[in-house]
């Protein structure tokens, strides 16, 4: 068979399952088990399969995915996202859109615990919206900010997404966590721009309202309470991996000690948070690492079948200019946002795309950068989106499905601006790391 | 099935709460080590190597779990699809899939482990780990996974046997 | 144009056998992307048309791990590989980085035969080596004046050279290769035990400052074919594969002369200081190389070490 008629065997096959629901691992696994045997060879094929599968999961460098959970769950567990919030909520005065602002000052901080996005935008939205139909805030104004504020889970560390993408594509993960701030902030400011303005031409989208403001002190006290100490981890972990003291792993598990060690002094401390936070952990990373288990096989199998190859010299034969063929991949990576979720983006563009990339000479840091921002584009982006779902879990029963859906859109063409602005500014991306080559 | 039902909750938990130990354990494995490394200037070259085998043995571990709580990813496009016949359909398919999928890993989990001793593989680093015991963990998670499976089968063939029954 | 011709190839080969070939290091890695290349032309031209050969890659394609096995099992009929990573099912090999012979005295004192009995007994064809001479090298960003300099620094570990390591009272450290260049840079660790080829080519130079000019160590690389794809080989064919891969030794080792002198230049010129030991210094060293792996060969291979020694002093 050539190859080319593999990769659309395996590709429609893959489709095919995860379309009728099959857990995506297990698509996976299912079509490895069929081109294993064919294209490994038969019995020996499908031994090559189980050491696939433990050797992609023993691997050092997905470690600090678990760890960095773990940090965020304990915090979560420990009741401190609510408070910090609340905290956020005390600082900002009467600003246009105050709570759509509100949900974007949270989300950056709630990013700062979260490695994924669904946690964010349940908990911002479980937190806010409730509120936000209270002061009469458009559907628009309230839900749209606080999913666009789940898409910066994955680009401020820590990020399970980011790390796993470093790690596939052979970058390095402390780098790449450091290489998402710029891209995380200028996103969150973005966001902040667009709502002010919003506000300003429409007031009717987000009524000012009177707030009882609460005295310095009591802000001070706060901020230092259940924003400070917190903070401070998150500088530590952040800063350990800047200067080099620590890997992203050690980092992470110090971050996670420290989280502990936090919540033990604030006295919150007790054996269902710690069996919650360790559960909750347990479920999140099994769920990651069980496709990654399934899918690495994916990867080599193409690879050996020769499709990788073939494509890459096509793509370096057809087209000359670098640039269309980030474009394109881009795309596609965003249309399928529109239907697939996160991971089995990664898993299914990862293998084909870094050796284009690599082919094509783009710096790996930004390539993958733009990446991850394409692929969080698709958990906003209708019709299918985990952060459209957690929406739906969290809003009142009378929101449609067609409203989050508009509420959406502005978002997405606002992270569609930034992944244009990043293309233009690369050392929006390379800036911070190469601080670090002092 | 329900005492079946029940001894498989128990296996899944009990594995499921080795996983989380497991997370702790490394979580604090790693702390010390960097700890040791910086204070002591010792470090011990065998954490990265367990820590390793950890995340595979955490997947494993709460794999059934997972699936037990419905909480590995799926697609769910197919939901808005108003049709209950392909409702009905997928429900049975997808446990089918996974029986198929995890019997065949169960399998050749277990050849691959029987291999694994038989030539007495082991790690090719200093602490020489016989591979068995890393690959083992693969087969028995997927069994456990394959019954699982079983039991969603069970229900869904069950389920709507009930509610065609009801419908007439 | 290689697009066209792998097609092509792939779609309609119907004369002669296709061999698929997997290397422990990707294709574009210093060490495989120029010998490769070399050993198939001279493959396909010594058997004139009878194998073609096709390079499927590296890890990327089949675990790293694994690829012994996957040419054992026939999976690829052909693996360039290194003893590191199929040692601990064969420690007698792990002899291949302690060799003091030259590949072509290695076919004429016996060494050769030996290691050609014990492969066939894995199902394996030896055809001889695909790697060297690339000896091991310590960088350091430490100015190293004497072994003792070396104690209490942290350097990326490498089971290879680990005994050595341990004998020297380095504290070795696990880095993934994607963060030497970052863990350098930070002084996470003060070295790295590399070849010649490689560092230069991952940026790592930049942050190294020393190498130090104590080269230690064969390169272990292998080329094995699975034995019923050479079986079924006519003999004549296997004979002239047999002369060919002898010849391939010779271009191999000029190939990386060469290589390793310029080599020598480009990280002189990336800021890389040369450092040599004392001589009494550099015969203690050999002697922790030597007795790093003999006591490795002895704890592994107990019953094959007799016959190694004996071997390796043979002339
Ligand atoms: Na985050
Ligand atoms: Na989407």
């Amino acid at each position: 068979m050539i190859w080319w008629q593999v990769l659309a065997l395996i590709l429609v096959g893959l489709f095919f399952l995860m379309l009728f629901r099959v857990p995506i691992a297990f698509a996976f696994l299912l079509v490895n088990i069929v081109a294993a045997y064919f294209i490994w060879g038969e019995k020996e094929g499908l031994d090559l399969l189980i050491s696939s599968m433990g050797g992609a999961l023993t691997n050092f460098s997905l470690l600090p995915i678990p760890l960095f959970i773990l940090m965020g769950e304990i915090m979560f567990q420990s009741g401190i996202a609510p408070k910090m919030i609340n905290t956020v909520d005390k600082w900002f005065g009467n600003v246009p859109g105050r709570l759509s602002m509100l949900a974007v000052g949270s989300g950056a901080l709630l990013s700062t615990l979260t490695a994924s996005n669904m946690a964010s935008t349940a908990m911002l939205g479980s937190t806010l919206i409730p509120e936000m139909e209270n002061k009469n805030y458009s559907k628009t104004m309230a839900i749209g900010p606080i999913l666009g504020s789940g898409a910066l889970a994955a680009m401020i560390p820590p990020s399970a997404l980011g790390i796993l993408l470093a790690s596939m594509g052979q970058v390095s993960v402390g780098q790449f966590l450091i290489a998402i701030i710029l891209p995380g902030l200028l996103m969150a400011v973005i966001y902040m721009i667009y709502i002010i303005i919003r506000a300003v031409t429409s007031p009717h989208l987000a009524p000012a309202y009177e707030q009882s403001s609460a005295s310095i002190e009591e802000k001070a006290t706060d901020t230092l309470k259940y924003i400070a100490p917190l903070g401070l981890i998150f500088l530590l972990v952040l800063g350990f991996i800047f200067l080099g003291i620590a890997t992203p792993t050690e980092a992470a598990a110090l971050g996670a000690l420290g989280s502990i060690i936090l919540s033990a002094c604030n006295k919150q401390l007790n054996l269902d948070v710690i069996v919650k936070s360790l559960s909750g952990t347990l479920k999140i990373t099994v769920m990651i690492l069980l496709i990654i288990s399934g899918s690495t096989a994916f990867s080599q199998i193409l690879s050996f079948s020769g499709a990788t190859r073939n494509l890459v010299s096509i793509v370096q034969n057809v087209s000359t200019v670098p640039i269309i063929v980030l474009i394109l991949m881009l795309l596609l990576v965003i249309i399928l946002g529109t239907f697939l979720e996160s991971l089995s983006i990664m898993m299914l563009i990862v293998p084909i795309f870094f050796p284009i990339a690599s082919a094509l000479d783009f710096n790996l840091l930004w390539f993958s950068v733009l990446l991850l921002l394409a692929i969080e584009v698709g958990t906003i982006s209708p019709p299918f989106g985990t952060g459209l779902f957690a929406m739906k879990g969290v809003v009142s029963r009378n929101t449609t499905m067609m409203t989050i859906y508009s509420s959406a859109i502005p978002f997405i063409f606002l992270l569609i601006g930034l992944i244009v602005l990043i293309i233009c500014v690369p050392s929006i991306v390379t800036w911070l790391p190469s601080m670090m080559e002092t | 099935m329900s005492s079946i039902g029940k001894a498989l909750n128990i296996v899944e938990n009990i594995m499921a709460a080795l996983g989380c130990i497991l997370l702790l354990f490394i979580t604090i494995l790693v702390c010390v080590e960097v700890t040791s490394r910086y204070i002591f200037g010792y470090s011990f070259i065998w954490v990265n190597e367990v820590t390793e085998y950890s995340l595979l043995y955490i997947t494993c571990l709460g794999g059934a779990w997972l699936l037990r709580q419905n909480g590995h990813i799926t697609i769910d496009i197919v939901d808005f699809v108003p049709s209950e016949l392909l409702h009905r359909i997928i429900r049975v398919f997808v446990p089918i899939t996974g029986i198929i999928v995890s019997g065949i890993i169960t399998w050749y989990g277990i050849l691959t482990a029987i291999d694994l001793y038989e030539r007495n593989v082991t790690s090719v680093t200093a602490l020489a780990t016989p591979q068995v015991y890393v690959y083992i963990a693969i087969p028995i998670s997927f069994f456990i996974i394959m019954l699982e499976f079983i039991r969603i089968l069970y229900g869904a063939i069950f389920l709507s046997i009930n509610k065609g029954g009801g419908m007439h | 144009e290689e697009t066209s011709d792998a097609t092509d190839t792939n779609s309609n080969n119907n004369e002669g056998e296709t061999f698929k070939i997997v290397s422990f290091l990707a294709a574009d890695h210093a060490f495989t992307e120029g010998i490769v290349p070399i050993w198939i032309d001279k493959m396909e031209e010594a058997t004139d048309g009878a194998v073609t050969f096709e390079w499927i890659g590296g890890p990327e394609s089949v675990p790293l791990e694994e690829q012994f096995d996957a040419v054992v099992n026939g999976t690829a009929e052909v693996g360039f590989n290194v003893s590191s990573y199929y040692g601990h099912l064969m420690p007698e090999t792990h002899s291949l980085n302690l060799s003091p012979h030259t590949p072509e005295e290695e076919r004429e004192n016996g060494y050769f035969d030996y290691l050609q009995e014990r492969f066939n007994e894995q199902n394996l064809e030896y055809a001889g080596r695909w790697l060297g001479p690339s000896p091991y090298y310590f960088w350091t960003n430490e100015k190293i004046e004497s072994l003792d300099d070396l104690k209490g620094l942290r350097m990326r570990s490498n089971p290879t050279y680990d005994g050595i390591l341990q004998r020297l009272e380095v504290n070795p450290v696990t880095v993934s290769p994607a963060d030497v260049y970052t863990s350098l840079e930070r002084n996470m660790v003060d070295g790295f035990g590399f070849p010649l080829l490689g560092p230069h080519d991952s940026g790592w130079t930049e942050v190294t400052e020393y190498i130090v000019d104590e080269p230690f160590l064969n390169q272990n690389g292998t080329i094995l074919f699975n034995k019923q794809a050479f079986d079924s080989l006519s003999p004549d064919i296997q004979e002239k594969i047999k002369e060919a891969n002898a010849e391939f030794e010779h271009d191999m080792i000029e190939h990386f002369n060469e290589k390793n002198e310029k080599e020598w230049e480009a990280i002189q010129e990336a800021g890389v200081e040369k450092i040599t030991l004392s001589d009494e210094d550099s015969e203690k060293f050999q002697g922790f190389v030597e007795s790093a792996f003999w006591e490795k060969l002895e704890n592994e291979a107990p019953e094959e070490v007799g016959t190694l020694r004996e071997l390796f002093e043979n002339e």
